[in-house]
């Protein structure tokens, strides 16, 4: 299990709306926002490419998502 | 208490996650229009290319420069654009005005110093005439201001002693293009770039001094690798580094060489016949009334064997240059700057570029035309378009002729033959008539010609001299010039004000303002409307506004062959740049001039493909110039061809350039010579070399290089402690008045 | 495999505050070594990091004398051995702008426009424009 913190790149402006409608889909744990273009998040899926392909995915249907980018990327598979 | 592994790593990418909403690339990369920041629309300060860019303004000044990704220029700069900013607060800039006093230069205020400027002015146009006073401005100011000082000084004073720089850099190519189609300016413009296969380069450094149109030559050829460079330079310059062909010669032979290429055109059949019985007449002096046999006839003494003797070339690289030339179904592009305008046969050689396209017919289609590349920002839209020279007025108009000046009477609202029949003094004569003491008073606006005249000693002298009242406006202090001024106004610079300038393809652009100007600098519409206010013509020059001036010139252009009136202040300020004529609002400009279809000033019925409507018989007219040496050549006791010209680091001589601090590199003005010259009189690269002509002498330090020509020393111009143009002659084109600054022989020893 | 991760995270973390992405963001600034100031760079790079200059020379910026200093400076105080991206700005506006975005965030020009080639995208070269 992946456990990762990301920020989502948003239009300017965007980032409230995109917190609440990304929160709680996909596995994704909206952790706050700077109300402007950037949202702090909790990713937990099974494996790596499995959160590469989420975030393509989101970036392809959400047309006010720029861009996802993970801070931090942890395994807690112990 | 414990934490799970798990807790900890999901706290610590929460965590980490949160923290990297605060953390933002502090300055740098953040270019959103926020935190007080702005980006203004503007056009670089220097070269004739004319890029557009967008000025970073923070905290009331430029902090950065980007390209306009909108513009002609896709975005791109050159490091001298990109590095503008540090023009703006360089140390030497003028805040406060200064007036000399007991032989030194002290600070005043404007009101005493505009009111010394009004009185001596007023008290020689009193006691001797308005031609004991003159004006001497710059491809660099404004349209506007260019404007101003043309209608007070030829319309108010009544002197048509009002001339500028560009006579010392674009006059050749105006008489070229006048004489060969009746009226001045290209008729093509850079988009032609991408359709060329064949590109003409000759007698220009086009990778050091226009390198953004040189970075579209190479992106054609990159994407295009079948187009052919040709570079015609006596030097292997690094624009010769993408040349298929690069010929050198001996300098100012390269009217034998344009010529013999038109000859292998004719004697191989490349020329186009119809084109050339449809638009073509023929000429030899001054009259068009020669035909084709007699060019034929002409061009027999012009084989490429005969070139090549005369030249110091190939006759085989000539031919080869002839046929890509003219080959069929090729698009064929001419540029040419300083190496052919810069010349006492400036003129003529110019014809024979054109010639070559009139025979070949290569002209007013995608990638076919001859395109006289500008050196100065706005040589073309205020001094040449906006008539300021001695013998013109504005839009095609010139003093010479009756309704010319009556029109402009009429316009200016001045009383009919109240502007003089007679033309006046051009740049040369002009000194020499501050020389002489026959002009007592010169108002100098945004140029250096202390650095910059050719054979600059001599008027040196004569704007140091007592008789003189020298008065120069300037956004820096000191110049070459203002060191030798009785009055130093400071100038608004660039970014500190707003108007137009219009660049080499017919691009007319705003300038819009950024920041306030410095200190007590004023722009220079300003500071001419003051003057004319204080000497009485303030009616003529009633100006709030550069805009308010814009008004007036629409005005001036309409029914010319220039005319932009649809080009409003407001349409500017929307656009990236127009291209004239723009006759009306919403008309989207002219590529290519005298085409029909193309150019709104050719009727749709016009049974021909082009008019060159600038002439009564619609014809453009080959010339017949045969090859005549320059002015000065070699001999005994002057044995080497002395060159000067720039380098990418600096612009003209380098008052603005030289306060960037990435630039300090390359602000010492060097002598380049060929190795086999360096062996010759035992020098290496470093050491010092004097060097003298007939007019005076100079001490640069030398650079080795196998780009000169055995015989040839390039110097650079940039330079304010080591002046080449204490060498230079100042012979001129006897057509258009502009000096060989390119061609004059000297001796160079160890020093 | 997980501790590599979490490393590289951490340097993301931490690296954000200097030129993210590089393995030299701890080094601290050299200055140049003193030259004469008319000196030209390529006389004295040519030999000793021929690598450098011939990468930069046969690139587009080298064709188009995009010299040494628009990018790092002279060899005075004002050098520079990695630029910011800032200084590509002048010719490349919208591409600099675009490291605000996502995709970008926390890396610069060169982590994947090799210095000193410089190249651009492939595809972008199609069409010629870019």
């Amino acid at each position: 299990m992946i456990v990762a913190g990301v920020v989502i790149q948003t239009l300017s402006g965007a980032a409230g709306e995109v917190a609440r409608s990304v929160d709680g889909t996909s596995g994704l744990e909206v952790q706050g926002d700077d109300g402007n273009q950037r949202v702090a998040a909790l990713w937990r899926a099974v494996e790596g490419s499995t959160l590469e392909t989420l975030s393509e995915l989101l970036v392809a249907s959400n047309e006010r998502v720029l861009g996802v980018f993970p801070v931090y990327v942890g395994d807690i598979d112990v | 208490m414990s934490v799970t592994r798990r807790r900890f790593i999901e706290v610590s990418a929460a965590a980490s996650a949160l923290a990297a909403l605060r953390g933002t690339a502090e300055g740098s990369a953040s270019l959103a229009a926020d935190g007080g920041e702005s980006w203004v629309k503007g056009v670089c300060r220097y070269c004739g290319t004319g890029c557009g860019v967008y000025m970073g303004v923070r905290d009331g000044s430029v902090f950065a420069v980007k390209g306009d990704p909108d513009n002609h220029n896709a975005g791109f700069l050159c490091m001298k654009n990109f590095l503008l900013p540090q023009i703006m607060s360089a140390p030497d800039r003028l805040k406060h005005p200064l007036v000399r006093r007991n032989g030194e230069l002290r600070r005043a205020t404007w009101d005493e110093a505009m009111e010394l400027v009004a009185k001596r002015f007023g008290e020689a146009i009193e006691r001797r005439g308005p031609d004991a006073v003159g004006f001497y401005g710059s491809g660099q100011a404004l349209t506007e201001e260019t404007y101003v000082a043309n209608k007070l000084f030829k319309a108010g004073i009544g002197t048509n002693n009002v001339e500028g720089n560009p006579r010392l850099c674009m006059a050749s190519a105006v008489g070229g293009y006048v004489t060969s189609y009746g009226k001045d300016e290209p008729m093509g413009s850079y988009e032609d770039i991408d359709h060329a296969d064949v590109f003409l380069l000759v007698g220009s450094n086009t990778a050091e001094c226009h390198p953004i149109l040189f970075q579209r030559i190479v992106r054609r050829k990159e994407t295009h690798p079948e187009t052919k460079v040709i570079v015609l330079d006596p030097r292997r310059t690094p624009t010769a580094r993408i040349a298929d062909l690069h010929i050198g010669f001996e300098p100012g032979t390269d009217l034998a060489i344009l010529n013999a290429m038109a000859q292998v055109i004719v004697a191989e059949g490349m020329n186009d016949p119809s084109f050339v019985d449809e638009h073509v007449s023929f000429g030899q002096g001054k009259a068009a009334d020669k035909s084709w046999a007699d060019y034929e006839a002409f061009l027999a003494d012009y084989t490429p064997q005969a070139a090549a003797e005369i030249a110091g070339c190939s006759a085989y690289d000539i031919v080869t240059a002839a046929r890509w030339f003219g080959g069929r179904g090729k698009a064929s592009m001419s540029m040419w700057t300083m190496g052919l305008n810069q010349r006492t046969k400036g003129v003529w050689v110019n014809n024979l570029v054109h010639n070559l396209h009139l025979i070949t017919g290569k002209i007013g289609t995608p990638g076919s035309t001859p395109l006289s590349l500008t050196g100065q920002p706005n040589a073309c839209g205020g001094v040449r378009d906006g008539g300021g020279l001695s013998h013109l007025l504005p839009y095609g108009r010139v003093i010479a002729n009756q309704t010319h000046r009556a029109q402009m009477e009429k316009l200016w609202g001045v009383p009919a033959g109240t502007i003089q029949p007679k033309p006046g003094l051009a740049t040369v004569d002009l000194f020499r008539a501050l020389e002489a003491g026959d002009l007592e008073c010169l108002y100098v606006m945004c140029t250096n010609p202390g650095q910059s005249l050719p054979s600059v000693g001599r008027y040196r002298k004569a704007m140091e001299s007592q008789g003189s009242f020298v008065v120069v406006t300037e956004a820096y202090h000191p110049t070459r010039t203002t060191e030798l001024a009785d009055v130093v106004l400071p100038a608004a610079l660039w970014a500190e004000k707003e108007g137009v300038y219009g660049c080499t393809e017919r691009r007319y652009q705003l300038l819009e303002q950024a920041v306030e100007p410095l200190g007590e600098a004023r722009p220079d519409f300003a500071i001419l409307a003051e003057l004319g206010r204080r000497l009485g013509y303030g009616e003529l020059v009633p100006y709030e506004s550069t805009a308010q001036v814009w008004e007036e010139i629409l005005t001036v252009c309409a029914g010319t062959p220039y005319d932009f009136t649809g080009m409003s202040w407001e349409a500017l300020k929307q656009s990236h740049g127009l291209l004239w004529p723009l006759p009306e609002p919403g008309h989207p400009g002219t590529k290519r001039r005298y085409v029909r279809g193309e150019d709104p000033l050719v009727p749709s019925d016009h049974p021909k493909r082009m008019k060159f409507y600038g002439r009564a018989d619609d014809r453009a007219v080959v010339w017949l110039r045969p090859q005549q040496p320059p002015a000065e050549v070699p001999d005994a006791e002057y044995p080497y061809y002395l060159t000067t010209g720039r380098v990418i680091e600096h612009w003209n001589t380098g008052t603005m350039t030289r306060s960037c601090k990435e630039l300090r590199a390359a602000v010492e003005a060097m002598a380049e010579i060929h190795p086999g010259d360096a062996h010759e009189i035992g020098v290496e690269a470093g050491d010092r070399v004097k060097i003298a002509s007939r007019r005076g002498e100079e001490t640069f330090r030398v650079k080795v290089t196998e780009s000169s020509r055995p015989g040839l020393i390039f110097v650079h111009m940039h330079d304010a402690d080591r002046i080449g143009n204490r060498i230079t002659i100042d012979a001129v084109d006897p057509g258009s008045k502009q000096p060989e600054y390119k061609i004059c022989a000297v001796r160079m020893e160890k020093a | 495999m997980t501790l590599p991760l979490l490393l590289l995270a951490v340097l993301f973390v931490l690296g954000a505050q200097e030129t993210p992405g590089s393995k030299n963001a701890d080094e601290p600034q050299a200055g140049h070594v003193e030259v004469e100031p008319s000196d030209d760079c390529a006389s004295c790079h040519v030999e000793m990091t021929p690598e450098i200059h011939s990468a930069w020379f046969d690139s587009d910026h080298g064709v188009n004398n995009v010299k040494c200093f628009v990018c790092h400076g002279s060899a005075g105080s004002d050098f520079v051995k990695r630029p910011e991206p800032s200084r590509c700005l002048g010719c490349h506006g919208e591409q600099v702008e675009s490291l605000d975005g996502a995709f970008m965030k926390g890396k610069d020009c060169f982590v994947c426009h090799e210095p000193h080639a410089l190249s651009p995208h492939v595809a972008s070269r199609e069409g010629g424009e870019q």
